[in-house]
């Protein structure tokens, strides 16, 4: 942990000596040597190799009912090689197939990924990145030569080339390390878990802490470089009930931060955490209702999960990924976006514009956990202008070029093309009044006995917190309902948006066509979305399908007194 | 399905843990008393579940692990898992049974529960409200496809019962819980795999300690009560190289103690640091096996693994009812399976043999039954099954073998597995006996198993019933006696041939102490053996990587 403590304190306070640690040098070595001598009898040579360092520490405490579930620590360095062979037009990326060999990787060795060892020594460091480079590159040797039989045996017909050429950069971006007093930690978890013990309707419940401190560093044949120090802070927790019919109600908060004072005071979170008991109680006399078929208005918080939900994983730029194996080639086809196909054309209404800006720290005086000097093959992030009046312009694209976009939008995040900070931007947006009288009027024109408010939405199909609107303004709450065809194409019937944005950060997730093991990595990446509230003229809602467990036999043991 | 069982040594200093005073109950264990005696009184009204049983597993652990002299990781955990077998129906006909012609559901299989590590009774029962009621609207849901699939299918061939009765338990142990001294470790670890660090050729070098003390607390319905508390010190030494075809050649080292100055000291494990190394060399450039059939020796360890594959899986009792399964051994009680010179018992109450302490000692199974000895071969006839709770035909009753990892239900398992050889059968020198039968079937050489790295076994009917044992060092024999160091050979063969072959044993008592995984997870055992002879195995070539060595030399000078 000192060691930790000490580098990280160094990169902060020398950050262009951190570009020349030993682990920075080890990596620069083996590249050198690696592009200059690497090459299998009468194969070729690497035409581009990078490198990724990541060395984390991860604090993690985690509580329920007032007592602990774990609370620990842990830290490690994992490297990641990556090894291109053929040419940018075609190369071995953008390839599925699966091989078995049982010595494709010795230890913990295994298609570029390695553990480095937590102790600074060059010459260990280098033996590591030595035998991932060696798995790649063999890999990748025969991945190219499978993908150009596979394509000798099919006629395509686009001609999109495999890695974009970019201009060289070095990038220095550190944050100081946050410092996690775990046992305050401990101390606030079970304190906050307790609190579910005045929720007599809740069964179950859980409350975690955890704190990562990530420091990067990255390397590329072209002379690409960076070091990137960053922290992540995250609050979660989770409820859930039934409801006397059996029906499951729960929700979850989650909460980022990049540093500590960016979480919200414990007092905050308790106000939070009741909040979240007693809406779930609450819902648990809540109807259902059969069918539903017209305007719906999502406001704040479920405005923007739907956006993010729905909409967001069309602004990325994916593409069609050659397989060599039959029963993966559909899906492989299935991996291109189908917005590629409507950019130029309006896939929202004309009052909304939509642009990914990781360049922003703050918007509107909230932090935005996306922020970003540089993404993760080392190009300068920027702002893209996705949605300009309604109309698509591009995608967010990493180096793997899509049909249409030659160059990245230095968009690599959680180890491919993603969202940093969207910002969706109303013209002529209504006041949250106005905005609810339009949906009014919309009820009246069709005649329909009342109007459907989301507020909470934390998966597409199934809202959390829903409610009908009546024309003389009283709500009743709904639940066990489901959406029926909200999709991203859904959108572009928009009638209005407020004027005010609303904020959250989330968690993003790429969606991988294929899955592949590595290491180290989060998996996520944070996302900050700013969204205003959003009225759909017309949605289906139906009953949710599926059985249900019945509700607990026994009463919780601690209200059965 | 594959069973690994990964290798493991110790040659120790004894240390005995003493049994204290039985002290006040633990909280954890009152709590779950209380939720206990709540759910079967609150499940009354419904159909009534027969049996009920809570055990929560706590462990402790400190992990550090190096590579080539360098620590990769270092860390402590403390963690408290929940296990419910929950039973509708009667002891004859419950939820448990095989539904014949169905999938089992991956969650009845396998299903994790964390539990808070502190003593607040009140968030320990709400745990444990929560999952009880999960687990009885799932059993009360099987019950009823069982009682259908009952009445479809053809009557079981075995007619034995679901469960069956034990007497109540109760038993409490001191918590022994341990304190590492990690920074004390990392020093030790890294000296551990430094000498690995100078050659070129040497792909993998790791050294990890894994210490815990495991703390289980289990109740049931029928009044058992019990707490034990266990440590255990776990050292491991992996290294591998390659051969220049693609083989690749590894080399484990391990050690067991119940504490830790059980252990080896640095000077001892540095010494076999050393022995690994010029063995990694010397199998770098050992010719490769041919395909073999004739007489062999097993070394003790080879020969506990031997057993542990061939023998003690085929003698685990549910085997002998799975409608799936070959049920090699079902219809041979008191018929004879071995030279009558051999006995084959498993005694989870045995601590230490041959200077080592047994990782497959327990006092009580997972089923809470109280842990005995049974011999399972006497005198080359084999006697009974191990048992846990679940009775086969003519066995009604559990031996203390239900085990599991936490997470997975329990089933018969091994413990210790331990041979015993009759005097008359003892030939301190096998190697005069192997020479003596190659010149008799005038072939070129015989083989000697040294070292095994673990071996895998199927018991089931749509696969071939055979076994595989994975040696790390084997030696060929030539009838003038001098031994030469072979590679790429994996001991193969059908149990009931195998077994019939052996023919004699050393006096060369060896433990093996390993994990042992199959369907109800990776258990500690320890086999315990003399060296032995056998008359006629076959061997064949070991499946190879196809990947070569590293295609750049190190990027560093390599040692001597």
């Amino acid at each position: 942990m000192r060691i930790a403590t000490w580098l990280f304190l160094f990169a902060a306070a020398l950050p262009v000596r951190a570009q020349d640690d030993v682990l920075m040098r080890a990596m620069r070595d083996e590249l050198a040597r690696s592009m200059k001598e690497l090459q299998l009898e009468n194969l070729e040579k690497p035409y581009f190799i990078a490198y990724r360092a990541t060395e984390r520490d991860d604090s993690s405490v985690a509580a329920s009912f007032g007592a602990l579930n774990h609370s620990n620590t842990s830290r490690s360095r994992s490297f990641s090689a990556e090894v291109r062979v053929g040419d940018y037009t075609l190369d071995n990326t953008n390839f599925f197939s699966i091989g078995f060999d049982l010595g494709a990787g010795f230890g913990g060795v295994f298609n570029g990924n390695a553990q480095l060892p937590l102790d600074d020594d060059y010459k260990e460091m280098r033996r590591q990145i030595w035998l991932a480079t060696d798995s790649a590159y063999k890999k990748a040797v025969e991945d190219l030569s499978k993908k150009r039989a596979t394509l000798e045996n099919t006629s395509r017909d686009d001609q999109i080339p495999d890695f974009s050429h970019e201009t060289p950069v070095t990038t220095i971006d550190n944050a100081p390390p946050v410092r996690v007093d775990r046992a305050q930690w401990e101390t606030t978890a079970r304190r906050l878990s307790a609190l579910f013990r005045q929720a007599p309707e809740i069964f179950t419940s859980h409350v975690a802490l955890n704190a990562a401190n990530t420091s990067t560093r990255y390397l590329n044949s072209e002379g690409f470089s960076y070091t990137q120090s960053r922290s992540a802070v995250t609050f979660s927790a989770n409820a859930s009930t039934q409801a006397p019919d059996g029906g499951q109600i729960d929700d979850s908060i989650w909460l980022y931060g990049r540093t500590l004072s960016e979480l919200p005071s414990e007092q905050e979170l308790s106000a939070r955490l009741v909040a979240l008991g007693r809406k779930l109680s609450e819902l648990r006399s809540a109807q259902s209702l059969e069918t539903y078929n017209g305007p719906v208005l999502f406001e704040d918080d479920a405005a923007v999960q739907a956006f993010r939900l729905a909409f967001v994983p069309d602004l990325v730029g994916t593409r069609r990924i050659i397989s060599d194996m039959p029963n993966f080639q559909n899906q492989g086809e299935q991996a291109e976006n189908a917005f590629i196909d409507k950019i130029g054309a309006r896939v929202l209404p004309e009052f909304l514009s939509v642009t990914d800006n990781p360049m922003l720290a703050e918007f509107n005086g909230t932090r935005m956990a996306g922020f970003a000097k540089v993404d993760e093959d080392g190009l300068p992030t920027r702002e893209t202008r996705l949605i300009e009046k309604g109309i698509l312009k591009t995608l967010l694209t990493s180096r793997d070029p899509v049909r249409g976009i030659e160059h990245s939008t230095g968009s690599r995040h959680a180890g491919q093309a993603a969202p940093t900070n969207i910002i969706v931007t109303p013209e002529n947006g209504l006041s949250a009044a106005d905005l609810r009288a339009r949906l009014m009027e919309l009820v009246k024109q069709r005649n329909l006995p009342y109007g459907i408010v989301v507020r909470r939405l934390r998966a597409l199909r199934t809202p959390i917190q829903i409610y009908k609107v009546f024309p003389d303004g009283h709500e009743e709450a709904i639940r066990g309902v489901q959406f029926v065809g909200l999709n991203a194409t859904a959108f572009k019937d928009i009638v209005a948006a407020s004027k005010d944005q609303h904020m959250l950060t989330v968690e993003f997730r790429p969606h991988v066509a294929f899955p592949t093991f590595s290491f180290g990595g989060e998996g996520y990446t944070p996302l900050s979305l700013a969204v205003p509230s959003l009225l759909f003229e017309d949605l289906t809602l139906r009953k949710a399908r599926g059985e249900t467990p019945n509700p607990p036999v026994a009463k919780h043991p601690f209200f059965d007194r | 399905m594959t069973r690994r069982f990964p290798s493991a040594i110790a040659l120790l200093v004894f240390l005995a843990v003493p049994l204290a005073a039985q002290p006040a109950a633990s909280p954890v264990l009152q709590a779950m008393k209380a939720e206990l005696d709540r759910s079967m009184e609150k499940l009354k009204t419904q159909p009534t579940p027969y049996f009920l049983s809570y055990e929560i597993v706590e462990t402790h652990s400190f992990d550090v692990s190096s590579e080539f002299g360098k620590i990769v990781s270092s860390g402590e955990n403390r963690r408290r898992q929940l296990d419910i077998d929950l039973r509708v129906g009667d002891y004859t006909l419950d939820n448990t049974r095989e539904i014949r012609g169905s999938f089992p559901q991956m969650s009845d299989m396998f299903r994790q529960v964390e539990v808070p590590v502190e003593n607040d009774p009140d968030a320990i029962r709400a745990v444990l409200w929560y999952n009880t009621d999960e687990r009885y609207k799932r059993a009360v849901e099987q019950l009823t496809k069982v009682k259908t699939n009952v009445q479809v299918k053809v009557a079981q061939e075995d007619q034995s019962a679901d469960f069956s009765r034990a007497e109540a338990q109760r038993f409490s142990e001191p918590l022994a819980d341990i304190q590492v001294d990690r920074r004390a470790w990392e020093e030790k670890l890294r000296k551990y795999t430094a000498p690995f660090g100078r050659y070129t050729n040497i792909y993998q070098a790791t050294a990890f300690l894994q210490a815990s003390a495991e703390t289980r607390w289990y109740v049931n319905s029928e009044g058992t009560a019990i707490q034990t508390s266990q440590p255990a010190f776990r050292l491991f030494v992996i290294a591998g190289t390659k051969a220049n075809d693609g083989m690749e050649l590894p080399r484990y080292e391990s050690y067991f103690g119940f504490t830790e100055a059980d252990l080896p000291d640095d000077a001892m494990v540095l010494k076999d640091v050393d022995k690994t190394i010029h063995e990694l060399e010397a199998l770098r450039v050992a010719p490769l096996a041919d395909p073999y059939t004739g007489p062999a020796i097993l070394s003790g360890r080879a020969s506990g693994v031997f057993f542990h594959e061939i023998f003690g899986h085929r003698v685990e009792g549910q085997r002998q009812k799975n409608s799936t399964d070959a049920q090699t051994f079902k219809k041979k009680i008191n018929e004879p399976v071995l030279s009558k010179d051999f006995s084959v018992y498993f005694d989870p109450t045995a601590r230490r043999i041959a200077n080592t302490d047994l990782a497959g000692y327990y006092l009580y199974d997972n089923q809470g039954v109280k842990a005995r000895r049974v011999g399972v071969v006497e005198n080359g006839i084999l006697k009974t099954f191990l048992m846990s709770r679940t009775p086969v035909e003519g066995i009604p009753q559990s031996n203390g073998h239900g085990r599991s990892q936490t997470g997975f239900k329990p089933v018969a398992r091994q413990s210790n597995l331990i041979v015993e050889v009759a005097p008359s059968a003892v030939e301190p020198d096998l190697k005069k006996l192997l020479i003596a039968e190659i010149k008799k079937q005038n072939l070129p050489y015989g083989l000697y198993f040294d070292d095994i790295e673990g071996g895998f076994t199927f018991t089931g009917r749509t696969v071939p019933n055979a076994f595989n044992v994975m040696p790390l060092m084997v030696y060929r024999i030539y009838p003038d006696g001098h031994e030469e160091l072979v590679r790429g050979v994996d001991l193969i063969g059908t149990p009931l041939t195998t077994f019939s072959k052996i023919a004699a044993a050393d006096n060369k008592v060896a433990v093996f102490n390993g994990i042992c995984g199959a369907e109800s997870g990776g258990v500690p055992v320890s086999a315990v053996s003399p060296g032995i002879f056998i008359s006629q195995i076959e061997s064949q070539k070991k499946s190879k990587s196809q990947t070569r060595i590293p295609v750049l030399p190190a990027p560093f000078e390599g040692g001597k």
